[in-house]
């Protein structure tokens, strides 16, 4: 079953170039698939749709079997964006709270404290996040989406700016909601990452969809994902 | 320590300052500029013209002018104190500013140096357009000898009160960081400039009516304000010019040697805490609201109008309160991550409702020991409690629909201020044409009721434009797609050749 459907999705911020052209995928439940694509390729316009941060121009987007838009779409997905932008007046206890209250769950602190403890950041679990690093930022937004365990969650580049030891529990964790059955839209230029984790591939360039296959396939007929890229980058069909 | 590369800085925190803290917010339309540009500049002329002709009969009567220059070095020392403070409150969060500078090869001595030219030349502006109305009626009228004149009661004691300012400064910021409170020293030094200020223009009222009474009684007024004239008099302008200069150069130096070696970022949210029942019941734009430096600035003035008004009895010390809702000004931009966050789009009038609640808790927070207190003192303070109260409520409102109409983008006090005195005028040419029309009480009160309800309506028409331009509300899908070479080609049913076939 497809928890996340895009269909013929197209965008664009001045109504002329599209951003994004006639993008269609899916996400089935229980897999971990990887978005790639080079800055500017449209991945963070289509993530935005996705979560009704930006209206949707044209196509059709679902999540869990409900439209986009719908309240029970918002409970079933979770974003964390590619920056580190949260509430610097609140802690990340306070944080966590939030994202929960407005999930409609109960959380777990102690768990998260202790993800937070997991995570190289013991005791700072009821500090004010002003006070946080640039990658103590983008953990407390991963301690966050663990602990909501939503069907969906759509990561856009929160990866890059960790470090190897927070990367090899995220790697985990992302394992262990997979087989929970729950699902992960990884956006991400690591492409070592994606080759240990994901189960698909959509590669996005110029608004546009150019790859969309199992990964394992893709890293058999280019020998890595990385090639596969950087041939696709330099071909001349691009 | 290189001047050049101090320099070079420093005309990049200018540029900084321009694009930065002059180009955002509503200051971002090129008519609002050119707006507040020129009345400024008119409001200067006006003045200049209007000092003119009463100056113009006073040509051949230099002990006048003595009086005149002598009052102006009491009004310098204040424009600097005013500059100086209004500088450092436009920069309290300017880290972004001082990140630029961190990847350059600039040591830390050059780089203070750089902060202390960029803060001189923007200080210089706001003194002197404070007293360019008597320079250039004592140039016009008296030629080139107004030039000492000038330089002892203007320019020297300018430059010497903004490099005093400048040590006690750093002294000050030394004296929080071994008191462990550094990251909160930026707003511990304005509370402290604000005082300074206040004490200092509650002094010059009574130094000018001094030096009056000492030129009506043809004797020489010997204040500390005017000791650099008094010392120009009696040992002329060439020694009193070389020891003043020695001074400066001292101060500029001990400035530039007391600064902090290293950046301290510094706060913008204090870790306030609260009960559990106190967490479930505040909201996250409430925490916004209470944890801020601005909401912690205007607390401590708050208590300090509270205990100067209680003790002096000029007024009900419980209208203290309206001073808290400065915060709000710059609550809608500091909330606006909360609106960013998936699923939390609602109405805009909400978004208003929940702006406007933390300001009116915190207000009641206030309102309680305030009202208490002045009870003790006065019954009848208490009893128009409901008044201050109402006013402090009318406010908020004010407060958050100019944080709204004129954001505070990057925490940039400049666009608030234009926003303040924009409204200021408005409300006072509705308080003015109330008075003429001289209205019963009750009337006059729903007159003000309504018309901030309609500032309301107008800033949350403002938030609902914000969440439709954020979200691109009136985009469409397009027709045209993009290439590698930046040519936008005409779409083959949506699909571009090198990506018509997709790989799957």
């Amino acid at each position: 079953m497809a928890l996340l459907e895009i269909e013929s999705l197209s965008y664009s911020y001045d109504s002329v170039v599209k951003a994004v052209a006639d993008v269609s995928f899916e996400v089935e439940a229980g897999s971990i698939v990887g978005l790639i694509g080079p800055n500017g390729s449209g991945k963070s316009t289509l993530i935005k749709n996705v979560f009704d941060l930006l209206r949707l121009q044209s196509g059709r987007v679902r999540i869990g079997g409900y439209r986009h838009d719908h309240p029970h779409a918002r409970a079933h997905g979770m974003y964390l964006s590619s920056n580190d932008y949260l509430p610097e007046f609140l802690t990340a206890r306070e944080y966590v709270a939030m994202t929960a209250s407005l999930y409609g769950v109960a959380v777990d602190h102690e768990e998260a404290a202790d993800l937070f403890r997991r995570f190289a950041m013991a005791e700072r679990y009821d500090h004010l996040i002003e006070d946080f690093s640039h990658g103590m930022r983008k953990k407390t937004q991963l301690v966050s989406a663990l602990v909501m365990r939503r069907p969906l969650t759509v990561i856009d580049e929160t990866l890059n700016g960790i470090d190897l030891e927070a990367l090899r529990l995220a790697e985990a964790e992302f394992e262990r909601a997979r087989d929970a059955g729950r699902s992960i839209l990884l956006c991400t230029h690591d492409f070592a990452v994606l080759e240990r984790l994901a189960d698909r591939i959509v590669l996005l360039d110029f608004g546009q969809v150019i790859y969309d296959a199992p990964a394992g396939d893709l890293v058999e007929e280019h020998g890595s994902l990385a090639a596969m890229v950087f041939d696709y980058l330099e071909s001349e069909a691009r | 320590m290189r001047l050049r590369q101090s320099l070079v800085l420093a005309r990049m925190l200018l540029v900084f300052f321009r694009r930065r803290v002059l180009s955002v917010g509503v200051l971002k339309s090129v008519p609002v500029r050119i707006g507040a540009l020129a009345a400024g500049v008119l409001f200067v002329a006006v003045l200049t013209v209007a000092a003119h002709f009463f100056l113009k009969q006073l040509t051949e009567r230099r002990e006048v002018w003595d009086l005149l220059f002598d009052t102006t070095t009491v009004s310098v020392l204040l424009w600097v104190q005013i500059a100086f403070l209004t500088v450092k409150v436009l920069f309290v969060n300017a880290d972004g500013m001082l990140q630029l500078s961190f990847q350059m090869p600039v040591t830390n001595r050059e780089r203070s140096l750089a902060f202390l030219l960029y803060e001189a030349a923007m200080t210089s502006v706001v003194a002197a357009a404070g007293v360019f109305a008597l320079v250039a009626n004592a140039i016009m009228l008296l030629g080139p000898a107004s030039f000492g004149p000038i330089t002892v009661s203007v320019v020297l004691p300018a430059i010497l009160a903004y490099l005093a300012l400048s040590v006690l400064h750093q002294l000050l910021t030394r004296v929080w960081t071994l008191a462990r409170l550094e990251r909160v020293a930026s707003i511990l030094n304005i509370l402290v400039l604000f005082v300074l200020v206040a004490v200092y223009a509650s002094m010059s009222g009574a130094m000018i009516t001094r030096i009056t009474g000492a030129f009506l009684d043809e004797e020489p007024s010997r204040l500390w304000a005017t000791v650099i004239a008094g010392a120009a008099d009696d040992y002329g302008i060439l020694p009193v010019l070389a020891a003043s200069t020695a001074a400066a150069a001292v101060l500029a130096f001990l400035a530039v040697a007391l600064s902090p070696n290293r950046h301290i970022r510094q706060s913008r949210y204090l870790n306030v805490r609260a009960g559990s029942w106190a967490r479930r019941f505040l909201s996250p734009y409430d925490w916004c609201l209470i944890r801020s430096s601005h909401t912690a600035t205007a607390a401590v003035l708050a208590v300090a109008l509270f205990i100067y008004l209680l003790l002096s009895g000029t007024a009900n010390p419980i209208w203290a309160l309206s001073l808290l809702t400065v915060g709000g000004l710059y609550q809608f931009t500091a909330t606006a991550v909360l609106r960013s966050i998936p699923g939390t789009r609602i109405p805009a009038r909400r978004v208003f409702a929940r702006l406007l609640r933390a300001q009116c808790i915190l207000i009641a927070a206030f309102a309680v020991p305030f009202t208490l207190i002045a009870a003790a003192v006065d019954l009848d303070w208490a009893a128009d409690a409901w008044q201050t109260a109402a006013a402090a409520a009318a406010s908020a409102v004010i407060t958050t629909g100019i944080g709204v109409i004129f954001p505070a983008e990057k925490d940039n006090p400049l666009s608030v201020f234009l926003g303040l005195s924009a409204v200021a005028v408005v409300a006072g040419l509705v308080v003015i044409g109330l008075g003429v029309l001289s209205l019963s009480p009750w009337t006059t009160g729903a007159v003000l009721a309504g018309a901030t309800a309609l500032f309301a309506a107008y800033a949350i028409q403002g938030i609902h434009l914000d969440e439709s331009r954020r979200r691109n509300e009136k985009g469409a899908a397009g027709h045209q797609l993009r290439s590698r070479s930046g040519t936008a080609h005409t779409g083959d049913n949506g699909r571009r050749h090198a990506g018509a076939d997709v790989h799957r």
